[in-house]
């Protein structure tokens, strides 16, 4: 799958941008401000019908009109519109008949890498649950909803613990069912844990030159190779520890909600102990490892749209990242400065140079 | 605006999804039919508070104090399925597939909504399940992960009692004897149902 035509119209501050972009890979230079993460944004927009940052429709259309619209051509589907009124819902059109958003995903596959996703070694525990969560929804058919189940039933369960009476059968359905779906969703990401740590060392160390072994795990022991029942057996014994204090504080404490994961270098905490450099190359080790098991899975790659991922990579690093880079069907990859590791590129790509909203083939 | 618009546009807006402008479009359109449909409508409504009862014994809307499925001798009176909504009733008989009778829960439990097991008519449910005629209950709450847990509520508040319990979603009864294959095929129909919306 890949895109032949992409028409941006009044999408933040593309208020009209039409390309034409290479099948292969694209990069996009242009000066802070200018647009770059916008064009990231409108492509992840039209492909998933998702705003990727997560922010209120208004702050999507440009400021100067009441609608956005972004417009894609792919090679067997005629076109693809995603609409946006101000005070309205978004429209999707697919072939010019209304399509919904799952339609989207399984027509263009697309990954985004934002800026922000390489604070994901560093930050609090969340984000690299929320890293793995993403990712398991694409690779595991089931995850999605596993995941939303949990959420569900997890939100009743805190609204109940709050409740001055408590009907306490109730509570204990809630927790078992908890503990059903909570042992599946650590046991997917056990799973998924092992694979990626499969790839995980031999592709840090094409980053850096270190027999040092790179590892994403569990902070807790004992969760690897474990059965469903193994699983809901672990999770009762501690829901059951902290009966009390889930009742004292009115909100469940216990829980794949709550999973911890670690980036560990030869068993040490590289949260701790990692510099700037290796935190971030961890992350995009991570990626890549990702896009080897997802093609893997579906014999083929999702387009790649990657917003300033080597900005903060050295030259040796951001060398390395493009040495390694998959053979994507089609590529978006932005940078604010023309880095020098682009001598590493082989093979055929287009260079378009965005400046105010204004995107130019060069 | 005049009174009369006014009165029935906050009416309307009472009514759930309906908001300022679609109570005007409603009301435009009612002001160009013609009187006589206007009239109809209003006798249609007014029919719904005076004729439409809940049956006293499974909740299902009714004209009476028992619903026409209560009240059919021909009805199997061994089964009883547990619905949330009476709408769903209707669903289920027209699959033609079931003869036994209908619990009307009036929801699903969640304590987001604040709808807790004593809201619903559960209790009335054990009563109900209590009586010798009755063998088996069967569970058919939608929509299905949402009712999950008010299918675990209620299979624990029929343990102690002697009867079947089984469940639509999953085709199969939940007690420990797994021969029911009536149950089975039952389950499957039920299922088959359930593409259908
Ligand atoms: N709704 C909107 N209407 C018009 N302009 C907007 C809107 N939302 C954001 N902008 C502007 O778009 C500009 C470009 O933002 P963008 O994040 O795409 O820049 P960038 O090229 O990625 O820069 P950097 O290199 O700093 O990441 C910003 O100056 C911002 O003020
Ligand atoms: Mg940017
Ligand atoms: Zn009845």
């Amino acid at each position: 799958m890949k895109i032949d035509r992409l028409k941006i119209t009044n999408y933040r501050n593309l208020e009209d941008l039409e390309i034409e972009p290479n099948s292969g890979l694209n990069l996009i230079f242009g000066p802070n401000g200018s647009g770059k993460t916008n064009f990231c944004e409108a492509i992840h927009f039209v492909s998933t019908g998702d705003n990727i940052k997560g922010s209120r429709q208004r702050e999507l259309i440009n400021w100067d009109s009441n609608y956005a619209l972004v417009r894609m051509g792919l090679l067997n589907v005629e076109e693809i519109v995603v609409y946006l009124e101000e005070g309205e819902g978004k429209e999707i059109k697919i072939n010019s008949k209304s399509g919904r958003q799952s339609d989207l995903r399984s027509l263009v596959p697309t990954h985004t890498f934002v800026p922000e996703d390489l604070y994901i070694s560093k930050g609090p525990p969340r984000r690299r649950r929320s890293l793995l969560n993403r990712h398991l929804s694409q690779l595991s058919s089931g995850y999605g909803h596993l995941l939303s189940d949990y959420n569900a039933e997890l939100k009743k369960k805190n609204t109940l613990l709050k409740k001055d009476e408590i009907n306490e059968e109730f509570l204990e359905v809630l927790s078992e069912r908890l503990i059903e779906l909570g042992a599946r969703i650590t046991g997917e990401r056990a799973d998924y844990l092992k694979k990626l740590n499969q790839y995980l060392p031999e592709i840090y160390g094409q980053f850096v030159q270190t027999d040092e072994k790179l590892n994403l795990s569990y902070t807790e022991d004992g969760l690897i190779d474990r059965s469903q029942e193994e699983l809901e057996e672990l999770l009762s014994d501690r829901l059951e520890r902290n009966r009390e204090k889930e009742l004292d504080r009115g909100t469940s404490v216990v829980g794949p909600h709550r999973d911890k994961f670690e980036y560990l270098l030869d068993g040490r905490d590289l949260r701790t102990f990692g510099s700037q450099g290796e935190l971030r190359t961890a992350v995009i080790a991570t990626y890549l490892a990702y896009l080897e098991l997802y093609e893997k899975k579906f014999n083929e790659l999702p387009i790649l749209v990657l917003d300033d991922i080597l900005s903060e990579l050295d030259r040796a690093r951001g060398e390395a990242f493009l040495e390694n880079l998959p053979e994507a069907p089609q590529i978006f990859m932005t940078t604010a400065t023309r880095s020098p590791s682009f001598r590493k590129l082989s093979g055929e790509f287009t260079v378009l140079k965005i400046q105010d909203g204004v995107i130019e083939r060069q | 605006m005049i009174e009369p618009l006014e009165r029935v546009i906050s009416e309307f807006k009472k009514l759930p999804g309906i908001g300022q402008k679609t109570a005007e479009r409603l009301i435009f359109h009612l002001l160009t039919r013609d009187s006589d449909e206007v009239y109809r409508l209003s006798e249609a409504l007014k029919g719904l508070t005076e004729e439409v009862k809940r049956c006293q014994v499974c909740g299902n809307f009714s004209l009476g104090d028992k619903c026409e499925i209560c009240s059919d001798p021909k009805r199997d009176r061994g089964k009883i399925c547990v619905v949330s909504r009476p709408w769903d009733i209707a669903k289920i008989e027209s699959t033609h597939k079931y003869e036994g009778l209908y619990h009307v829960l009036g929801g699903l439990v969640n304590p987001i909504e604040d709808v807790s097991p004593e809201d619903l008519s559960i209790s009335e449910l054990t009563e109900r399940a209590k009586d010798d005629r009755v063998e088996e209950v069967i569970l058919a709450l939608e929509p299905k992960t949402e009712g999950e847990s008010t299918s675990m509520y209620i299979v624990k508040k029929l343990r102690p009692l002697d009867v079947e319990v089984s469940r639509i979603a999953q085709g199969i009864p939940v007690g420990r004897d797994l021969e029911f294959t009536d149950k089975a095929t039952l389950g499957k129909a039920f299922e088959g149902r359930r593409g259908v919306d």
